[in-house]
């Protein structure tokens, strides 16, 4: 197994058993059979195993979420750690919504009446924290995975960013409650120790970002507008000069009083030694003012992160596969092509939707005339017809031998990938950038 | 919709759909016997409302169980027959206060600490002082 699906594994791995070690101490707690004696005592203990898992899984997702420079090592990629930390939140989620319900579900035998008021606040806190903790991310999450498309970009993140506080309330809970944790000390000290490093990373993240969160200094040299509602912001360093790999992205703050003071991510279009450069396209709120950016003013910069280049992977025959805006980690990957890469074999697709949506076609046509081994195929949806893994394998030679990477729109990305699985390309051979979850 | 969204959106319409559907019931049964509002706690602090010991003693059969330790009512209709000690123990309890009983077990000494986590999962209020 090459290393990146062993880091994904391993990744996805930890996450998973670090969730689940509190049932561990939770079983030899008490004798099983006791636990599972009647309807009722089953209700309680499968609510205690849901909280404990999904408290756990909290901690751990809210540490995720510092993209800590350590992750990109660990998880092969900082992008690998945001699929993790979405997919996990979502578990989180529902276990903690499930975990009221089935310990109420004894209180039903007594009276609906009964089962209604374990369900609402009281004079006791340490429930009514629990209330509030599951309120708090219900709305936090709502506004996340419903909203986002009526949300500006900032509201949509402060939002998501609320889930601290959900976190904090849920602590509490857990702390003052009683139950397990209350009485096996190892297990207390563990969820301790779990939540506080989710609080610590939830605040270095938030509250102290701008202390101690490293960013390089920038600032903005040129604008240059692009086809395709595109435009190249070119960077110059105002003090240390960040060092990257072709295909690594960066999150970006702008200066002027055009745009907004937002963190966003963008690939580097550039090749390492030609300055750092983004193409950025207009598809949101944000990136619809970047023809307003005003020359000379800052860019703050935080990364590099990605370990999406084509250098990564050991087979040397690869497919490249661009879809619109998708192109930017290529253009960066061609651009830093040199004879050093002799013995690559690349067959690069670069699809946009009509004849004028390429951007830095020529400088790309030049590129694939100077290496042969670099072959460039323009493909134009209204003309072609929609880019399929069918096509490509028909076109490619020994395509089946070849590791395959794709970035472009989620749908593009998600169908293509199945493409190729259906006509037996190896899972293991598909290698995607999401640019959003 | 993309898996994460799917399992949040199922969970949530169930969540929403069980606690309306609790509430509802709630609202619109009258109370069950036995339940004066109790609020739900696992500590020593005292509430508001409980439920009084008269209630407690309507519960006295082996079919029907409840018994008081320290202050907390507990339905062990369940547990009777898994009592280590036997059930013969606990069924002249039913409908009383057990505390001395679980305290002492009749002079052979307190319960071991596990037996307080399993007497916790029948808790089901406060007694009303």
């Amino acid at each position: 197994m090459d290393t990146k699906n062993l880091r994904a594994y391993m990744g996805w791995g930890s996450v998973f058993l670090l969730s689940i070690i509190p049932l561990f101490f939770w079983i030899f707690q008490q004798p099983i059979s006791d636990r599972f004696s009647t309807n009722g005592t089953i209700g309680t203990s499968l609510g205690q195993i849901f909280g404990l898992t999904g408290m756990a899984m909290f901690s751990l997702v809210l540490i995720l979420s510092s993209r800590l420079k350590v992750f990109e090592k660990v998880f092969w990629g900082i992008n690998e750690s945001y699929i993790i930390h979405h997919f996990f939140g979502g578990i989180t989620f529902s276990l903690l919504l499930f975990h009221p319900l089935l310990l109420l579900y004894k209180y039903v035998f007594i009276s609906y009446r009964q089962a209604a008021l374990f369900l609402l606040p009281s004079s006791y806190w340490p429930q009514n924290f629990g209330i509030l903790a599951l309120l708090v991310m219900t709305i936090s999450l709502t506004a996340t995975f419903y909203l986002k498309v009526m949300l500006k970009y900032q509201n949509w993140k402060f939002l998501h960013q609320f889930l601290g506080v959900a976190f904090v309330l849920a602590f509490l809970h857990v702390f003052l409650i009683g139950s397990d944790i209350a009485q096996n000390h190892v297990l207390k000290i563990y969820m301790f120790v779990l939540s506080l490093f989710a609080v610590a990373a939830f605040l270095y993240r938030t509250v102290f970002g701008a202390l101690l969160v490293k960013k390089y200094k920038y600032k903005v040299e040129k604008v240059i507008a692009l086809p395709d509602s595109t435009f190249e912001v070119r960077l110059a360093p105002s003090g240390p000069v960040m060092n990257f790999f072709s295909g690594q992205f960066v999150f970006i703050t702008l200066g002027g009083k055009n745009i907004p003071k937002e963190t966003h991510p963008f690939t580097v279009s550039s090749a390492p030694g030609q300055g750092v450069r983004l193409s950025i396209k207009e598809s949101g709120d944000w990136t619809r003012k970047i023809k307003n950016l005003e020359e000379g003013v800052f860019a703050k910069i935080e990364g590099p992160y990605g370990k999406f280049n084509f250098r990564n992977f050991k087979n040397k025959k690869q497919i490249w596969i661009a879809g619109g805006i998708g192109v930017t980690p290529f253009l960066s990957m061609a651009r830093d092509f040199g004879e050093a890469d002799r013995e690559y074999d690349i067959d690069f697709y670069y699809s946009v939707k009509s004849s004028d949506g390429f951007i830095f076609k020529e400088e790309l046509e030049k590129i694939s005339d100077k290496f042969k081994n670099l072959k460039i195929t323009f493909w134009v949806t209204d003309r072609d017809g929609f880019i399929a893994a069918e096509k490509i394998l028909q076109n490619t030679k020994n395509a089946n031998e070849r590791d395959i990477l794709v970035c472009g729109p989620p749908v593009m990305m998600t169908a293509l990938k199945a493409q190729f699985l259906r006509l037996g390309i190896n899972a293991k051979q598909v290698h995607t950038e999401e640019f959003q979850l | 919709m993309e898996k994460t969204k799917k399992i949040v959106t199922i969970s949530l319409i169930v969540f929403i759909i069980v606690v309306v559907l609790i509430l509802g019931l709630a609202v619109v049964s009258g109370q069950k016997a036995g339940s004066q509002p109790v609020i739900n706690d696992q500590n020593q602090n005292i509430i508001s409302a409980g439920i009084t010991s008269s209630e407690v003693s309507k519960h006295n059969l082996i079919n029907d169980c409840w018994l008081t330790v320290n202050s907390k009512v507990y339905n062990v209709t369940d547990f009777i027959n898994l009592h280590p000690g036997g059930s013969d123990k606990i069924a002249p309890l039913c409908g009383k206060d057990a505390t001395q009983a679980f305290e002492t077990r009749g002079g052979n000494g307190p319960h071991p600490d596990k037996a307080k986590s399993v007497l916790n999962n029948y808790y089901i209020g406060n007694l009303k002082i």
